[in-house]
């Protein structure tokens, strides 16, 4: 009796991994093709335009079929880091770029793209989209969305206070506290996310020193690092903004969906967000009120020494391949098609800007996208959002210091200090 | 004789394998495996884990958030014990005597358990403490007074958590002590009724010392569920703002799975494993210091 347990008990695991190392085998010659693409496009017409794009693919490949997983958002980061930490993570993936992807880079799990897409192709996307997708030398994703972050306001309400779209932030200042002496809430902010106000702290940061004290900080160059005088005074100056009451009451434990429900229902005359706000338009927001949306570029900072025309924004869909794959040629053409002009054409129509060369989109953007696409042209910059640029621990340590400042429970020398010395342990926990 | 006995024990053995099985493979098996990663730094950008020692735990008694949550998770199970369990006995109490329509208040009471728990903190989160539209803003504005920032504010969100906490589980040790409460003979309050003994009496001398063996169930269970608690919580505040209703699973979690540090969070996990293990421990002490037959329970 006990013998043929001890062979049961031995033989189980041995079944078990074997069972685990059938994907491992070569692929026959010939034999059909599975690829697996897991994506966070869980809503239409978002969802839409990724399956006509796999589509596509599969006609032009044939043997080749694609395993779609849509997932949501925060879903998605901790399933894709736990799968590629584990090996058993799909071919091909939704990326953000920045450092999360560089971190994943260094770890061995992404393909590098260099030499493996032709020149022609390479020459149609944007080339700051194309940046935020390059770490270490290499290309890790190619850019499907461009995002950038500007002031959406309501005209309406504008027009009835007798407000212009504020250049300055001193006119901006004015603004708001004409909207709130007239008993109009100035910005719906929903930052319990955290990362929704944390945007406040990287634009203000951005037009004081420009792109400079952010680089240096999180390449440990320099002596200043997060303590940098743009850091103190954008904490400061964003405090400043909470302290005056401009934002909707109680942002600090509402979400973004709350949010913009308020700005969508006229309930706050503006809000500070990606043009991924405009994909819930079509869903969430009272007839006619597309018609009275309007935006304006974060305003400049007197005295700033960064340049006015800078923008906060990123890539916020591109496509990666895993290190793993065992059909890169077929990964790649897929992660071609998604980011194709046809794709591209298609993705423009959900209010979104896809990240192609704007001679390749002529007449393809959507009216309401149209004023912040060319915010974005005039910029001649892109700062990319501080937590997609930081390595995951400082990103969480920015998000929450910069919620803590709006929220007045932290000062803006605290909130630098942590940040610095959070950035210090890292570095030297990597030393070792 | 000897023969019967093993074959007992076969069968004994036969009947717990399954769950010891499952027992073995998700909780033992994945404790001891966090307890060996957290020995190892293990972040996002190194393909695998590096040997560390015992570096993590020179971090974790150094970390100010995750000493700050371990006190919040001790909070939340004083509070359990202090606020829910009086309110769920006296709930208890009123439910087992002869009232009109008691199942109602029974099953109204006890309806919060059966609800999921996202349902609850949304509830909570976008109609009664929504700072816009919530419930209790507007009413504190038709009364006259101004609406509170109930889960952004760090000095009014843990409150606000822990309300919706109790409103979850006052009902939860409600059944439970009411099951201990109808379990007393009713010949002991008839007996006390003779002797004179008012309602209080009655609670005070029958009922409080014929259910304190349940009581003291619900306790341990109110001290336990407090130190994992997780869900509710990461639902409405995800620890936040600024850490306020910080807990040390939400830590753990954000540190494992948002800032990908593998080794950090299973280092976390064991020391709030051990300080688990201590409070369950010195309840159990007390409990059995309080209550010489408090094995019956």
């Amino acid at each position: 009796m006990r013998a043929v347990w001890s062979l049961l008990l031995a033989v189980l695991p041995v079944a078990f991994l074997a069972g685990c190392g059938q994907d491992a085998g070569a692929p026959k010659p010939g034999a059909p093709k599975k690829l697996t693409l897991w994506h966070i496009q869980t809503k239409s017409p978002m969802k839409d335009v990724v399956a006509a794009a796999v589509r596509r693919f599969e006609a032009a490949h044939p043997g080749v079929t694609v395993e779609v997983l849509a997932f949501e958002n925060d879903a998605f980061k901790s399933k894709l880091a736990t799968a590629l930490a584990a090996g058993s993570g799909p071919d091909a993936f939704h990326t953000w770029g920045g450092g999360t992807l560089a971190a994943a880079a260094r770890a061995g799990h992404v393909l590098d793209l260099s030499g493996r897409v032709p020149a022609d192709r390479l020459g149609q996307y944007a080339p700051r989209a194309l940046d935020i997708c390059r770490a270490d030398g290499k290309l890790l994703a190619l850019p499907a969305d461009i995002a950038v972050v500007v002031f959406w306001y309501n005209r309406e309400v504008f027009e009835k206070h007798g407000l212009k779209p504020p250049a300055t932030w001193q006119e901006f200042l004015a603004a708001c506290d004409k909207l709130k002496a007239a008993g109009v809430t100035p910005i719906a902010l929903g930052n319990s996310d955290s990362w929704p106000g944390a945007f406040y702290f990287a634009y203000l940061a951005t037009r004081l020193g420009g792109k400079e004290p952010f680089a240096d900080a999180l390449a440990r160059r320099g002596q200043a690092g997060f303590e940098h005088e743009a850091f103190v005074s954008a904490g400061r100056m964003s405090a400043e903004l909470a302290g005056r009451g401009a934002f909707s009451e109680g942002f600090s434990g509402m979400d973004y969906t709350r949010a913009r429900g308020l700005f969508f229902q006229g309930r706050a005359a503006m809000m500070l967000m990606g043009t991924y706000l405009l994909g819930n338009l079509r869903d969430e927001a009272p007839a006619g009120f597309a018609e009275k949306l309007g935006c304006f570029a974060f305003p400049a900072v007197e005295g700033g020494k960064g340049d006015a025309s800078l923008v906060l924004g990123g890539v916020n869909a591109g496509y990666a391949v895993s290190s793993r794959c065992s059909h890169t040629g077929e990964a790649a053409a897929l992660i071609m098609e998604l980011t194709s002009v046809a794709t591209g054409r298609e993705w423009a129509a959900t209010r979104r800007i896809p990240a192609l060369d704007p001679k390749l989109l002529e007449g393809a953007l959507a009216s309401e996208t149209c004023p912040a696409a060319e915010i974005l042209a005039r910029a001649r910059d892109i700062q990319l959002y501080y937590d997609q640029a930081l390595p995951p621990e400082l990103a969480q340590e920015h998000k929450s210091t910069a919620q803590a400042l709006l929220g007045g429970s932290k000062t803006p020398e605290e909130a630098a200090r942590l940040m610095e010395q959070k950035a210090r342990a890292i570095a030297e926990r990597e030393k070792k | 004789m000897i023969v019967g006995a093993r074959r007992e024990a076969r069968a004994a053995w036969l009947f717990l394998a399954p769950a010891l099985a499952v027992y073995i493979c998700f909780a033992l098996l994945p404790i001891l495996e966090a307890a060996g990663l957290s020995l190892f730094s293990w972040n996002q950008g190194q393909a695998r884990p590096a040997w560390l020692g015992l570096g993590n735990y020179a971090e974790a008694f150094a970390d100010g958030i995750f000493w700050k949550a371990v006190l919040n998770n001790l909070l939340l199970a004083a509070l359990s014990v202090v606020v829910q369990l009086p309110i769920a006995l006296a709930l208890a109490a009123m439910l087992a005597g002869p009232l009109r329509g008691r199942w109602l208040f029974r099953t109204a009471y006890f309806a919060p358990m059966v609800l999921p728990t996202v349902v609850i903190a949304f509830f909570w989160r976008y109609f009664l403490l929504d700072p816009a539209d919530g419930l209790a803003n507007a009413t504190l504005r038709a009364v006259g007074a101004s609406g509170a920032d109930w889960l952004g504010d760090p000095r009014l969100a843990f409150g606000a958590v822990f309300s919706a906490v109790s409103w979850k589980y006052v009902g939860f040790h409600m059944v439970i002590l009411l099951a201990g409460v109808l379990a007393i003979p009713k010949g002991l309050y008839e007996a006390a009724e003779l002797d004179g003994a008012g309602a209080w009496g009655r609670f005070r001398h029958v009922t409080l010392p014929g259910v304190a063996p349940v009581l003291g169930v619900s306790a341990l269970l109110a001290v336990i569920g407090s130190l994992k608690y997780f869900d509710l919580v990461y639902v409405m505040t995800a620890g936040g703002p600024d850490h306020a209703t910080e807990l040390g699973a939400t830590w753990i979690y954000s540190v494992g799975v948002a800032q990908h540090r593998v080794g950090y969070s299973c280092a976390l996990a064991v020391v709030l494993l051990a300080v688990s293990l201590i409070v369950a421990w010195l309840v159990m002490k007390f409990r059995r210091g309080a209550q010489p037959t408090g094995g019956a329970a």
